[in-house]
């Protein structure tokens, strides 16, 4: 209804603006209309100085136009446009050269007029940018303007106006083709702020082909690429960068760019300004992409190579430019020149040392030659890096011409934003060529010490992404694993999630690397879950490399029983956890274990299933039989067992109530236990297990006594129905909520779940309280709720056939006119007919789970703070199947005086280690009261939901109409997390 | 013919004493002030008798500019000033000036009260001396006097070093003192935008050497550290107490930081308390992430790093000790070496040069048995590295440098004569300019072209521009016939800076003058906008408060600055002076030039130029 009233207000509206528009001639009539360009038209005639009008204009620019009323207000401020620069409209042609008889009249403004006609150019320009109004019949106007205008400034933002006008107007090549005329008029201004502007209105509406002007109305071809190639070499440095911009933009709109701006281009790196020559980097690299095969001559000498050639050592020169945003700029592009031949590629990382013209070996050459002889970490000796041999002092070349040392330069730059784009373009290269990726790989291991920690992170990422390309050598595992000490927690995660992808060449660098995960672990017991993972991968990807090492790491003797190690130590899981995943794919493994390793491995393949595969244990039964992969998902026992319990439920109409009871319950129960059993079935075992139990309550409820008895003796028991309803409406919204991968169809069967309960507690409330006056309340809502959902999923209505809504659709205008007490006993008998629905499994759904790492829970120290102070507690949890968690996860504390505060994790706190998966890292502050002595409180995890979010979601994707729901959403929160106790202790404040 | 003089009174083909003198325009200004530290005798101050022979410096000199507080380039500042005699400004960097007394102290100490020395500045005349001092600020512009400017550009190096641009009018020089092209752990890189100098005067300390990347030298050396004190060993790092320290306590500080390691690490104090306090004081010459960090923290407070006490070489289990001097010949450093030198377990890592004689330079060379004071032998058990940090440009550093500036002509000093001769070598092939290497006392002479202003009516320019000689800015650089004689005489062309294509005169600084005359005489649109404050100099615009000063001698109404003509074949006879200003015809108080030898007077007379000059805004008559 408020829809409807809004519309027809908004109708009436416009209907008298457009009235205004239409007897724009007269000034009378628009004067006594209360319009907004009637205001305007006033305040302006009221101005009598040009600080009066700019004041006006100002207050009018931050009031939105509609669309309708946009060409009168045009047209009023085109009028007091000339009358504040002194000529008149009709006159303006005559008057261009005299333009001084006029300004006589209004002799006030004469001088300042400029600001204001500068703030009506760029309100012309902001109205044409108004949606739905068409701008063509302003742009004569504007036009004609334009020649009158001496301001340099008015000027400039008068062509600003025509851009905006070109822009609304991109089907009409006869308005392109005259602005850019216009453009072209202009581009011999003095100013450089209309060469700019003239520019830009080239590249934005430069016809992309050139037979196109020539069709309409016979305009002479321009060739926009000719023209703006002109400007390169204008005197004005910003007029030199609009020119190249105009160049880029007009690529971007899909012209070909001819190959001939090439060199002009490469003149324009050397240019003294830094945002022309970061403007030519761009330019150039378009460029190299348009014709990497063409063949340039190499200046000063007979030979010719590839563009794309020329312009990546071109580019890597910049990266040693003076500016920092050229060689931000420089560096990142290098990343996308894929093309490039690996010659040139490999010189980026040359960099020819030399100690008085001698020649010497880069630490890296040296590095990889003492590895090379088998003397590895020998100690440095005095005169080691003695330079050898002489050098030609003729062949050295000081300044490269070509790519030499690019990258070199660039991870050595001083500023971590280039070092930055430096290790990204690495990584855009080494992806695309494995011999690349061999070779940087030094240079990356370097990057890793840098003194930003950004750098680092973004140097480890970028290894791990090249990872398939690379073996490291124990050298370079070295440096790698030394960065395992990193106090910060982000740094040692991702360094795991780097160990997990690296192929480790020989066994003692399985070796070192296990010791440095286990100094690791020692040092930062809170890395343990990281550890292990990261160990799984290791020993899974390299088993004939832990094989040696077996006797070694279990410390066992050949003839001696060594002693037990301690069963809950990380450190001696870890060693496990890397031998039982090396042992998989390795059958000779098991043989080597002593008695007790089978016990533990036996204790671990239950306690740590994620981390401890499943073996081929000689004169063993395996645990439980591997599922191999061949078997497709409708012959895999479980999910038919799934399947089948599912049916036997939805197939049991017929039964009596007590057998439906307890069958549902049987197969809820049996669903509950095959999710915790099958890790991949969990999501959809969940759902449907929840879902049934919604429908046993619904069944339960309807079952009980009350509805037999007269109304006064119930008032007890209908606490029992009143808290199912309650209950499944809590449910429907985790069902909604909690799941990730839920379709339309699912969203219907929550919905009409959620429907029946409030149908319930409707019925309940009727039946429990005296009185009608709070029933008409309900009763309206209710229905109001009935029509919103057929509104919302009038798709899928023909699904629900038979159901509660379907019946309840059909004696809907019963409902409309009847009394709330027949409403509920018209209520009654459908949800007691009503069948039920069965509901679609969609191919993928997944449970969002919490687990809080931290705080563990387990301390017996309390954390002791002064009370009405805060202490700050550290929370880390892993977060899984959540979608968007910046804006739903919460921390909610609960103090034992039930005073319960839910706080807002920063977005910043999330990180996102892998897909589905996220991990929150953040501080809660506590504060509190003096207690007498220490106490627990209660620290989850909630998901933070509004419901209208979905509903308008799902109207959206049918297409029907955007619905008012804003007084239906619920908003509310589901714990989806285990509570962790933390003992707190606020200690009154010493005075 | 305007020219500029170029004499090392130090550091010409040599390292140490730096001092060179420039006569520019007709300004006299003596850049750095050097000691030498391989004499003891009068050699180890420049020859200040080569200015005068009697009497004050005053006269002879307009000022003098000190690069950085390295002894070498200053050394010799109080001798010069107060001994000798000079009362004119100093030029030097704030942390300059609040180091260089500090180590100015210290050398006096040691040289009069260890040496024994008389006939030395005293500490009074440190402080008349640094009375004399003005300091600048990082790109701050200025005005020596009227004519003369210099400024300031950011140098690395060590804190507060500064490589100077001197100006005189159009001509210009720059000096760099000692400079860094790779940023280091606590300093930036060097940095100067393209200004285009007459001159510019380099260091060529590593002319020869192109360097590895300074991150395998630092992974190594905080390898080396980390696993000596894993291991429960001390390691000893002998250095001097100013640069270079700095730098390795950073590194070694964010080390422990980031690796949360708690084995102590103690500073030798004295010295460095006071300089550390003043690197905590100023931050905004450090590097990117000291400058940004400082707010949470600033690095130089040290959190692992604390003063080391005499007792504490005895104390248990693992440390890191700081000690000078850095040769380990003397002092702490030797003193703690001798404790921990019988233990095999600890370390001693050498982060630079040391001279032959000293026990650094033995136990590099492998020596294992040292035989000390008191007929002792010691055993050196504990290990020995050396990590070489230095903070010069390499051979690719110093022409990067070049290759920012680009100058007409390139002066090396600061180097060794056999090094200077491949980079000279080098500058000349790749840039196609003059280098030269003067020895010391040898003195140079460029021609330089100046411009000279010459006026001309704005009206008379408007309307030749109007007329449309100037074809529409792009690429017009010659104005034509203005008084429309097509005779060879009285024909003037024009270069108009404001007109030429996109070379602005260092920096559009004329170009900006003109703009302004302009709006002096009421022209509310200048016809062609000069380029405005951009790029490189747009910081510097802001810090000058002293800078824009109108370029000398201009003539009043809108005016245009002459210019010779390009050599043209037969252009034996000199350029006539147009107008009554000329860089020589102010009287100039030349010092006594001593031609100690020919500088090759021919390719200094030489006006053959390979690069075209870039210089617009000239006026010629033929």
């Amino acid at each position: 209804m408020a829809a409807h009233l809004k519309k027809r207000v908004y109708e009436e509206f416009t209907k008298v603006v457009q009235q205004q528009h239409e007897e724009i001639a007269s000034k009378k009539l628009r004067l006594t209309k209360p319009s907004k360009s009637a205001a305007l038209h006033i305040d302006l005639c009221k101005a009598t100085s040009p600080a009066d009008a700019l004041q006006y204009l100002l207050q009018f620019a931050r009031k939105p136009v509609e669309a309708e009323s946009v060409e009168g207000v045009v047209r009023i401020l085109l009028e007091h446009y000339y009358k504040w620069s002194g000529t008149d409209p009709s006159t303006s042609l005559r008057y261009t050269c005299s333009g001084k008889s006029k300004t006589d009249q209004y002799p006030k403004y004469k001088e300042n007029d400029a600001s204001v006609r500068l703030k009506i150019a760029s309100l012309l320009g902001l109205l044409s940018k108004t949606a739905g109004f068409s701008p063509d019949c302003i742009m004569d106007d504007a036009i004609n303007t334009l020649q009158n205008e001496k301001s340099h400034q008015v000027l400039a933002q008068l062509l600003d106006t025509l851009l905006a006008i070109g822009t609304k107007l991109p089907e009409n090549p006869a308005v392109q083709a005259r602005l850019i005329d216009v453009a072209c008029k202009h581009l011999t201004d003095t100013s450089h702020g209309v060469r700019n502007k003239c520019l830009q209105l080239l590249g934005n509406l430069g016809s992309l082909e050139k037979n196109v002007a020539k069709d309409t109305e016979g305009l002479a071809t321009k060739d926009v690429q000719k023209i703006i190639g002109d400007y390169f070499v204008d005197q004005d440095p910003r007029v030199r960068t609009a020119a190249i911009k105009a160049m880029l933009q007009l690529h971007e709109r899909g012209l070909k760019l001819h190959q001939t701006i090439y060199n002009q281009a490469c003149r324009l790196l050397s240019d003294d300004y830094e945002q022309v020559r970061s403007a030519a980097v761009q330019l150039i690299w378009v460029l190299s992409q348009l014709y990497p095969e063409s063949i340039v001559p190499i200046p000063s000498s007979n030979e010719e190579i590839r563009l794309v050639d020329d312009a990546f050592g071109k580019i890597c020169h910049m990266v040693s430019d003076g500016s920092w945003v050229v060689r931000v700029q420089a560096a990142k592009l290098l990343g996308s020149m894929g093309q490039v031949s690996s010659h040139f590629l490999e010189q980026t990382l040359d960099k020819k040392l030399m100690s008085d013209l001698r020649r010497k070996r880069t630490a890296h050459e040296r590095a990889k030659e003492l590895y090379s002889s088998g003397e590895f970490s020998s100690g440095r000796k005095w005169g080691d890096d003695a330079p050898k041999e002489e050098i030609d002092t003729g062949a050295v070349n000081l300044i490269e011409s070509g790519a030499c040392g690019a990258f070199v330069h660039g991870l050595e730059d001083e500023m971590y934003e280039v070092r930055i784009a430096a290790v990204e373009a690495l990584c855009m290269l080494a992806q695309s060529s494995p011999s690349f990726a061999e070779k940087c790989l030094d240079f990356l291991v370097d990057m890793f010490n840098d003194e930003i920690e950004e750098v680092r992170l973004q140097s480890i990422h970028t290894m791990r992404k090249i990872s398939n390309n690379i073996t490291l050598r124990e050298d370079q595992l070295d440096t790698v694993l030394a960065v395992l000490e990193d106090s910060s927690r982000d740094i040692r995660e991702a360094l795991h999630e780097l160990l997990c992808y690296t192929n480790v060449s020989t066994k003692e660098g399985i070796h070192l690397a296990l010791v440095e995960l286990l100094k690791n672990l020692a040092k930062y017991p809170t890395d343990r879950e990281s550890i292990w993972k990261c160990l799984k991968f290791l020993g899974g990807r390299h088993p004939t490399l832990v094989l040696p090492l077996v006797p070694d790491l279990l410390s066992t003797h050949p003839f001696f029983d060594t002693a037990e190690p301690d069963m809950d130590d990380p450190a001696y899981i870890a060693v496990l956890v890397l031998i039982f995943n090396a042992a998989e794919t390795c059958p000779t493994m098991p043989a080597l274990f002593s008695d007790h390793t089978f016990r533990h491995y036996a204790y671990l393949r239950d306690s740590l299933s994620h981390l401890v595969p499943a073996l081929r244990l000689p004169g063993r039964k395996l645990l439980s039989s591997p599922v191999s992969p061949s078997i497709t998902p409708h012959e895999d026992p479980s999910q038919q067992f799934l399947q089948q319990s599912l049916e036997r439920v939805y197939n049991l109409q017929h039964l009596d109530p007590q057998g439906t009871q307890e069958l549902l319950q049987f197969t809820i129960r049996d669903l509950q236990r095959l999710g915790e059993l099958q890790s991949d079935l969990a999501g959809v075992a969940d759902f449907s297990a929840t879902y049934l139990r919604c429908q046993l309550l619904l069944i339960k409820a309807l079952q009980e006594k009350l509805w037999n008895m007269a109304a006064p003796l119930y008032l007890k028991q209908s606490d029992m129905a009143s808290a199912a309803a309650k209950q499944i409406l809590e449910e429907t919204y985790k069902m909604e909520f909690m799941y990730s991968g839920v379709e339309s169809r699912q969203v219907v069967i929550i919905h009409h779940m959620r429907l029946q309960a409030k149908a319930l507690q409707l019925i309940v409330t009727a039946r429990t309280t005296r009185g009608m006056e709070p029933l008409f309340g309900m009763c309206e809502k209710f229905l109001q709720e009935v029509d919103l959902f057929q509104r919302c999923f009038i798709t899928e209505l023909p699904h629900l056939q038979d159901s509660f809504v379907d019946k309840l659709l059909d004696l809907m205008p019963r409902l409309m006119t009847s009394k709330p007490s027949e409403v509920v006993k018209i209520l009654q008998a459908t949800l007691r007919q009503s069948t039920f629905l069965h509901l679609p499994l969609p191919e993928q759904i997944h449970r969002a789970t919490a687990t809080i790492i931290e705080p563990a829970g387990e301390s017996d120290n309390p954390l002791r703070f002064t009370s009405g102070l805060v202490v700050a507690l550290d929370v880390d949890a892993t977060l899984e199947h959540v979608q968007d968690p910046q804006t739903i996860v919460k921390v909610q504390v609960l103090y034992p005086d039930g005073q319960a505060q839910i706080i807002h994790p920063k977005p910043s706190d999330f990180r996102n280690p892998g897909p589905g998966r996220h991990r929150l890292i953040t501080q809660v502050y506590l504060s509190h009261g003096a207690w007498t002595e220490p106490c627990q409180i209660e620290v989850r995890l909630l998901l933070a939901y509004d419901s209208s979010t979905r509903i308008s979601r799902a109207a959206c994707l049918d297409g029907a109409e955007a619905l008012p729901l804003v007084e239906n959403s619920i908003e509310g929160t589901i714990p989806f997390s285990k509570p962790v106790k933390v003992y707190i202790m606020p200690k009154p404040a010493r005075r | 013919m305007p020219e500029i003089k170029v004499t090392p009174l130090g550091a010409g083909q040599d390292v140490g004493r730096s001092c060179i003198l420039v006569s520019i325009a007709g300004k006299n200004v003596m850049l750095d002030c050097g000691m030498h530290m391989g004499y003891n005798d009068d050699r180890r101050f420049p020859d200040f008798s080569y200015i005068t022979q009697n009497g004050r410096l005053t006269d002879f000199l307009d000022c003098v500019i000190i690069s950085h507080f390295h002894l070498d380039h200053c050394g010799a500042l109080p001798y010069f000033s107060e001994m000798v005699g000079y009362d004119g400004p100093i030029y030097m960097t704030h942390p300059t000036k609040a180091i260089c007394p500090i180590l100015l102290e210290d050398y006096r100490k040691i040289t009069v009260d260890k040496k024994g020395e008389t006939n030395f500045f005293t500490s009074q005349m440190i402080k008349d001396c640094m009375k004399k001092v003005v300091a600048v600020h990082l790109h701050q512009t200025v005005q020596v006097d009227d004519e003369l400017e210099i400024k300031a550009y950011y140098a690395g190096h060590v804190l507060g070093a500064a490589m100077f641009q001197i100006k005189v009018g159009s001509e210009s020089a720059v000096y760099t003192g000692d400079y860094n092209m790779t940023p280091d752990r606590h300093l930036g890189a060097a940095w100067i935008d393209k200004c285009r100098p007459n001159l510019l005067i380099t260091e060529s300390t590593y002319a020869t050497t192109i360097r590895d990347s300074k991150r395998c030298r630092e992974r190594d050396f905080l390898k080396k550290v980390h696993e000596t004190v894993e291991r429960g060993g001390k390691v000893l790092i002998p250095v001097f107490a100013l640069g270079r320290a700095q730098e390795l306590c950073i590194l070694l500080e964010t080390f422990w930081e980031r690796m949360n390691l708690k084995a102590p690490i103690y500073f030798s104090t004295g010295l460095t308390e006071k300089a550390n306090h003043y690197y905590k004081l100023f931050i905004t010459w450090t590097n990117q992430k000291i400058r940004k960090t400082f707010v949470q923290r600033n690095m130089f407070e040290f959190k692992h790093i604390k003063a080391f006490d005499r007792a504490f070489a005895d104390n248990p289990g693992p440390m890191v000790v700081f000690a000078t001097p850095g040769m380990l010949h003397a002092g702490q450093s030797l003193q703690i070496f001798r404790k921990w030198a019988g233990n095999e377990k600890n370390m001693v890592i050498m982060p630079g040069y040391c001279v032959q004689g000293t026990v650094g330079h033995k136990i590099l060379s492998g020596q294992r048995k040292l035989e000390m004071e008191g007929r002792q032998i010691l055993e050196v058990k504990m290990q020995v590295e050396y990590m070489s940090f230095s903070a010069h440009a390499d051979a690719k550093g110093i022409m990067q440098l070049v290759r920012q500036a680009e100058p007409d002509n390139v002066l090396l000093v600061h180097g060794e004569a056999k090094k200077m001769e491949f980079l000279k070598q080098k500058i000349e092939q790749e840039f196609h300019v003059n280098c030269y290497m003067p020895a010391n006392g040898e003195t140079v002479t460029l021609l330089t072209h100046p411009n000279i202003p010459v006026g001309i009516s704005l009206g008379l320019l408007k309307r030749e521009m109007a007329l449309g000689t100037v074809p529409g800015g792009a690429g017009g650089q010659e104005l034509g016939c203005l008084n429309g004689g097509e005779g060879k005489h009285g024909f003037w062309w024009v270069r108009v800076s404001s007109f030429s294509p996109h070379r602005p005169p260092s920096r559009c600084q004329e170009a900006q003058a003109d703009a302004r005359h302009a709006d002096h005489e009421g022209q509310c649109e200048w016809p062609l906008s000069w380029p405005g404050p951009l790029a490189g100099w747009q910081g510097t615009r802001g810090a000058s408060g002293v800078g824009w000063g109108a370029p000398p001698g201009h003539l009043g109404r809108g005016w245009a600055r002459p210019w010779e003509a390009p050599p043209s074949p037969d252009s034996s006879s000199p350029p006539p002076r147009i107008s009554g200003w000329c860089p020589q015809s102010r009287p100039s108080r030349s010092w006594a030039w001593r031609s100690t030898s020919s500088a090759s007077p021919a390719a200094c007379t030489s006006t053959t130029r390979a690069r075209s000059r870039r210089r617009s805004c000239a006026c010629t008559a033929t």
